[in-house]
């Protein structure tokens, strides 16, 4: 009889699954180095030129060749094979170099799956939406290939396969969806691979002139914030990070363990609190961003007494927290140790700093006039806001002050600090963000790299700390308006965007922020579906007396229910339970299955036997009895016949056919 | 394999050069009780085919050409008034044969066409109220040209379905036409050649047939192939229990000839082609007019249980 049409590696599937492979590693293309990607280029265009030219198709030996330069290069790259980055690149060079061995069948599943691992590791960089979303894609096209190989029937149309695949993914998203809310959650990851991090742009412990006017050409997002209220003003959206005490004159920083001592502050309400949830960017630092000031402090942090969050471990991955603060308040008591480190001085402090401090002294009644003097003095005197700060490499703050008069917001922050001190009022200096840009499609701010900002704080004798940003006072559109990143030559004033930009610029603005809202929504509620939220909803359903233990035992047994209850429907579908002629003939076959012989299902017992005999001349004899007796069994209805079936049954096991 | 089968069908094969398969099919569709349709080009030896079969088997054999101003009363006879006897007395048509060749069908209208299709399905002709039984055994040859061809009625479904098989002859092979080419003219030797069996014989046979044995396992695997017509989106309908019941039927005569007293998944998909070619259709617009490539892919797709 003719045999149905059989599947054949053509040119145009190989082309077509390559294709698939190479989208699989794509987004990798952002994760390796430039080299590493054009060689895998390489390898993908010496097969796709195969195509034409099949000569150029590497042999078995060349192969092996090829595979040994690739593992030379990933470790002359990386000095070893394991690990996330390395693992990945070898990873897209063997499945580059699959690409030129597609010959069988075997070959399109082994390489389907290792394109499912690739795609899986995509996932150790980045959980963006849009990546799974391409992703997803890839997958459903990988799928549609696996489907097409295994139609018995060529497809009527070309799209066929991609549709039924579609089908069955819908299909499958439910229960996808089931099992990612109800499924335990292990709070531990399988890999830690995100710890191995590339250096990441935020702000340092210590301050020095120039260290943040680095920073303002990244624009990188700090951290998200979603105000569960009205949202303060500009004015008012100072988001502190570090609080600096201690400085050489130099450079500000702090000494936690003096500070970081938790003392009973009484705080004055004048506002009620705001309440806003964060979503912090890994920066790889202990510490957390909140609105000046926080009243608590979220999982796994301490509220120092400067009001400083300081988190269990270094902020490897995004994290959210909700918290309170107080956008106005008032303090009473400084406690005399404080006070002293908040008067501290380097050894930096000239003559004339203290004869312009004395000047201000004499005029004022005062802590709060001198305070006044001081950014009267910023407003008035020719001082530029710049983004390119002249260096002053002696005495920055002298030089700055009397010489250069250009600087960025530390260099305000920190002169003004210091002249504080030297009046007498402690002050210390705040390191963290300002400002946001709003994006109302997700109603949330984004703090990015470039609005963060130094500021100070005094203590001014029945008021607290009080924030001054010396900034303001020299270019109050800082606070204003958003920095325009156009760098000028060394001391040139920086511009502002007061008019918003032109309507490419709007739409622009307009698409990232519908991407960045989509990609927020998602780690909320996709990435960041944690242990905690799945007992949250869990206790809304009534279900949270179970432990975790209970729960994860359950659910485990729910699944392994329903997989048993799907393999019983298999099995009495596909009449795998088998008699024991049936189970016999099936031995029969696998025996001559392992020396080259195999049985198609559709291939009636005769025909096999015939062409098995064709084959092996030899075995034609043993051949033809067994499947003579499996024939008067099966066909001639004597299955019960105890006899025969034991006759049967013992040729079976006496035939051991040999490879020749 | 049954040597005096083998002896109808060598003999047979002597008439219709390179045709032992078509034969052998044709031969188990009349030793199974069916009627046979064949659709094929003018020329390759269809009537031959018919007039074979009837001589060998020493079937009583009856023309009739099918044409468009063809009449029931043309197939089945007509009752005439007798003067003598004063009374009508009804003149029996070419339909009153054991072998009946109704040539080109589908050039007739469906009038004619329904005439003949009934006489097939009930064996017995009905005129004035008067039920004439038909003889036994009675088997129609209906020959058929691709309906694609200019002034053609094609048959309905419904009525394709009362065909046990289809088959189509096609071109001979090289060697097989040069033979007929060269030789003597087939007619002759036709008329020569004796019966081998006679009809006493052929319905021993038919007889045989229905003892043939059907395991559970065949029936088992019979039902999967037609639940995956039904299942499929292939086919625009599923095979229906008579389809079942011919495929069976067919399997039967199918072992018979072979020599066998049960019958093989190997019996079955040998008179698969011939027995649902013709009652599937593809799903959709498809360019493929003949059922054979969707059975061979049904039975590639259906495992033997």
């Amino acid at each position: 009889m003719k045999q149905p049409v059989d599947f054949t590696v053509t040119p145009a599937f190989v082309t077509k699954l390559s294709l698939m492979m190479a989208l699989a590693l794509l987004p990798h293309v952002a994760n390796i180095p430039v080299n590493i990607s054009l060689y895998l280029l390489l390898l993908l265009t010496w097969r796709i030129a195969g195509l034409y030219w099949t000569r150029l198709l590497p042999g078995r030996w060349l192969l092996l060749a090829a595979t040994l330069i690739s593992i030379l290069i990933v470790y002359a790259q990386y000095q070893t094979l394991l690990g996330r980055d390395a693992g990945v690149a070898l990873l897209g060079m063997m499945l580059m170099l699959k690409v030129n061995e597609i010959t069988k069948r075997r070959d399109i599943y082994v390489s389907v799956f290792i394109s499912y691992f690739v795609i899986i590791t995509q996932f150790l960089f980045s959980q963006s939406v849009l990546l799974t979303l391409y992703l997803l894609g890839v997958v459903i096209g990988l799928t549609s290939l696996l489907l097409e190989i295994n139609r018995v029937t060529p497809p009527r149309r070309p799209y066929q396969p991609l549709i039924s695949t579609f089908k069955i993914t819908l299909q499958a998203l439910p229960i996808a969806l089931v099992l990612f809310i109800i499924f335990p959650r292990i709070t531990q990851p399988l890999w830690n691979f995100s710890s191995e991090a590339s250096a990441r742009t935020g702000l340092d412990d210590r301050v020095s002139p120039g260290t943040i006017s680095e920073l303002i050409e990244s624009s990188e997002v700090a951290f998200r914030v979603q105000f569960m209220q009205p949202p303060p003003p500009k004015q008012q959206r100072y988001w502190r990070g570090l609080v600096m005490w201690d400085t050489d004159g130099y450079s500000w920083y702090t000494d936690d363990k003096q500070v970081l001592r938790s003392e009973t502050i009484k705080l004055m309400m004048i506002d009620n609190p705001v309440k806003y949830e964060i979503f912090l960017e890994p920066h790889d630092e202990a510490w957390l961003f909140a609105l000046d000031l926080p009243l608590e402090a979220p999982p796994n942090s301490r509220l120092s007494q400067d009001f400083q969050l300081r988190y269990n471990e270094p902020v490897t991955k995004p994290i959210n927290y909700s918290l309170h603060s107080l956008t106005r308040y008032g303090m009473t008591r400084l406690a005399p140790g404080l006070r002293r480190r908040a008067l501290q001085l380097g050894d930096n402090v000239t003559q004339r700093q203290r004869d312009l401090v004395a000047r201000w002294r004499a005029d004022s009644a005062d802590d709060r006039a001198i305070v006044d003097q001081a950014l009267a003095f910023f407003n008035t005197e020719p001082f530029i806001y710049t983004l390119s700060p002249p260096r002053y490499p002696g005495n920055p703050v002298d030089e700055f002050l009397f010489e250069g008069m250009a600087g960025f917001c530390e260099h305000y922050a920190t002169s003004f600090s210091q002249l504080m001190r030297i009046a007498g009022i402690p002050s210390r200096l705040v390191l963290g963000y300002q400002g946001g840009e709003y994006n109302a499609l997700g109603d949330y701010f984004i703090v990015r790299q470039y609005h963060a900002h130094a500021w100070s704080e005094v203590w001014l004798e029945g008021r607290g700390w009080v924030r001054i940003d010396p900034t303001a006072a020299v270019a109050p559109e800082r606070i204003e308006y958003p920095l325009r990143l156009a760098f000028g030559e060394q001391g040139a004033p920086a511009m502002f965007e007061i008019d918003g930009g032109g309507m490419v610029a709007a739409m622009m603005r307009h698409f990232t922020h519908a991407l960045d809202s989509a990609n927020i929504q998602w780690r909320r509620w996709v990435v960041g579906y944690s242990r905690e939220h799945q007992f949250t909803l869990m206790r809304n359903f009534g279900l949270d007396s179970y432990s975790a233990m209970q729960w994860s035992l359950v659910t485990l047994g729910m699944v392994a229910i329903v997989l048993l209850l799907v393999g019983l429907n298999i099995v009495r579908r596909g009449r795998l339970l088998l008699s024991p002629a049936q189970q016999g003939y099936q031995r029969f076959c696998n025996k001559l299955s392992r020396i080259g012989i195999s049985r198609r299902s559709y291939e009636g017992p005769m025909d096999f036997a015939r062409r098995a005999a064709r084959n092996r001349p030899d075995l034609a004899r043993q051949i033809m009895a067994i499947v003579d007796l499996y024939i008067r069994l099966r066909y001639a209805s004597q299955e019960r016949d105890g006899r025969q079936l034991r006759l049967f049954a013992r040729q079976v096991r006496q035939f051991r056919p040999r490879q020749r | 394999m049954s040597a005096e089968l083998r002896r109808v069908i060598e003999a047979a094969g002597n008439i219709l050069l390179g045709k032992q398969e078509v034969v052998k099919l044709s031969l188990a569709c009349l030793l199974a009780r069916g009627h046979l349709l064949i659709e094929d080009l003018p020329g390759v030896g269809k009537t031959t085919l018919a007039h074979t079969l009837a001589q060998m088997l020493g079937l009583h054999y009856q023309r009739i050409q099918f044409t468009s101003d063809l009449l029931p009363s043309d197939i089945v006879g007509v009752s005439i008034f007798e003067r003598s006897e004063q009374r009508f007395q009804f003149h029996p048509g070419p339909i009153f044969a054991q072998l009946v060749l109704a040539d080109e069908i589908n050039r007739a209208t469906p009038k004619a066409q329904s005439a003949l299709l009934e006489a097939m399905e009930e064996r017995q002709v009905t005129t004035d109220g008067v039920t004439h039984g038909l003889p036994e055994p009675f088997f129609v040859i209906a020959t058929q040209n691709p309906s694609h061809q200019v002034g053609t009625f094609p048959l309905p479904e419904s009525q394709l379905d009362r065909f046990l098989m289809r088959l189509r002859i096609g071109y001979p092979e090289r060697a097989a036409e040069r033979d007929l080419l060269s030789g003597e003219d087939r007619r002759q030797i036709l008329k020569r050649a004796g019966a081998v069996i006679d009809s006493q014989r052929l319905a021993e046979y038919q007889q045989r047939v229905s003892a043939i044995h059907v395991s559970d396992a065949l029936i088992d695997y019979c039902q999967d192939i037609l639940a995956f017509s039904r299942d499929s989106a292939d086919y625009r309908h599923g095979l229906s229990p008579r389809a079942g019941l011919a495929i069976l039927q067919g399997a039967r005569a199918w072992a018979l000839i072979e020599g066998r007293k049960l019958v093989l998944p190997e019996d079955l998909q040998a008179v698969l082609p011939a027995t649902i070619g013709h009652r599937l259709q593809p799903a959709g617009d498809s360019a493929e007019p003949h059922g054979e490539s969707l059975v061979m892919n049904l039975i590639g797709s259906v495992p033997i249980p």
